[in-house]
């Protein structure tokens, strides 16, 4: 979906100005009512995929909502000079920095975010404290880290079950993971000790450089899910008639 | 793959490589304003991809508090049930 458009460096560029919110469709009740109601579908049902440029108070419509931006704008560069017209309207607040932590919902979406962005996933633990927080915020937007890295917090131990090379005595410390193919576990490839933060920058530049971003077709991702039998369940149902076909179509049989 | 805002350096090439290449200090990047860090970015061939907040209450919050608009998209990582693709 879109890739072309929001991987191209004009559009990453102007999304800076933005605050930029990319919602996993099927798994929270209330982001899938606001998301139904920007875009009305011919089944009438949520279908995967919306696109929307809002105002600051999230309700103000600036463009026409549609399924992806494709339908508004010829290309990538056109997409790209629109959000920089955008912005130029809505400057934000002079001074405002980031200064909140993109946290997936969960690790489990987060995973299977991280694993369809093939980007290392850096999972804080459970009580990660305000200086944690704010030492992780300032790296997080840093020039050399923005737009690289995933980021959730553990929920319990069960949400660490999978991972590979997990630390016998993780303790309060931050984990970097990077996501099998099917987000199915991970691997620790890091960990940011806690109490520690001088040490992170360097670490997680170094996880950056050295992480390979998998190249993923369709063609082979799909058949080999499908022969390895994972199978994903969102949190809510799917309603987009034609993936409920296609899912039907991978769903391993019953024992 | 590079995803609906994944990195660049996937499906659609290395950082730089894109359609949008920066090629010099006119290029994308240049006299935008409220932007520094994207200019450091471009300046350090260091362009990741779009750094995507994932919950609307997240976002939402962040958008009031810094006044700036939202940029809004929707997928699924999972395709035909297989997930880790978009």
């Amino acid at each position: 979906m879109d890739r072309s458009f929001l991987s191209d460096q004009a559009v990453v560029i102007a999304s800076r100005q933005f605050v930029c919110a990319r919602l996993a469709t099927y798994e929270d009740s209330e982001e899938s009512k606001l998301l139904k109601a920007l875009v009305p579908t011919r089944s009438g049902e949520l279908e995967n995929s919306v696109f929307a440029i809002l105002a600051p108070d999230g309700v103000t419509r600036l463009v026409r909502p549609g399924r992806s931006m494709r339908m508004g704008y010829r290309d990538a560069q056109a997409f790209a000079k629109a959000l920089d017209g955008i912005a130029a309207k809505y400057p934000g607040k002079p001074g405002e920095t980031a200064k909140a932590l993109p946290l997936a919902a969960s690790v489990p979406v987060a995973l299977t975010v991280a694993a369809a962005d093939s980007l290392p996933l850096v999972i804080l633990p459970k009580d990660a404290d305000k200086a944690m927080l704010d030492a992780l915020i300032k790296l997080a937007w840093s020039p050399e880290l923005v737009g690289r890295l995933q980021y959730a917090r553990a929920g319990d131990t069960k949400d660490l079950k999978g991972l590979k090379a997990l630390p016998a005595e993780a303790g309060n410390d931050i984990l970097v993971v990077t996501p099998d193919d099917f987000a199915q576990g991970g691997e620790v490839t890091a960990t940011l000790k806690a109490g520690q933060p001088d040490s992170w920058d360097g670490i997680l530049r170094t996880v950056v450089t050295r992480h390979t971003v998998q190249v993923k077709s369709m063609r082979n991702h799909l058949p080999e899910g499908k022969r390895k039998g994972v199978f994903y369940e969102p949190a809510n149902p799917v309603t987009d008639p034609q993936e409920i076909q296609a899912r039907e179509r991978n769903r391993p049989a019953k024992p | 793959m590079g995803g609906p805002g994944g990195p660049p350096g996937g499906f659609d090439g290395p950082p730089g490589a894109g359609r949008g290449a920066t090629k010099g200090p006119g290029g994308p990047g240049a006299n935008r304003p409220n932007r520094p860090a994207p200019d450091d970015e471009v300046k350090a061939g260091k362009t990741g991809g779009i750094q995507w907040f994932s919950t609307w209450q997240s976002a939402k919050a962040e958008a009031a508090r810094t006044g700036r608009p939202i940029l809004l998209v929707s997928a699924a990582p999972h395709c035909a049930g297989i997930p880790g693709i978009w």
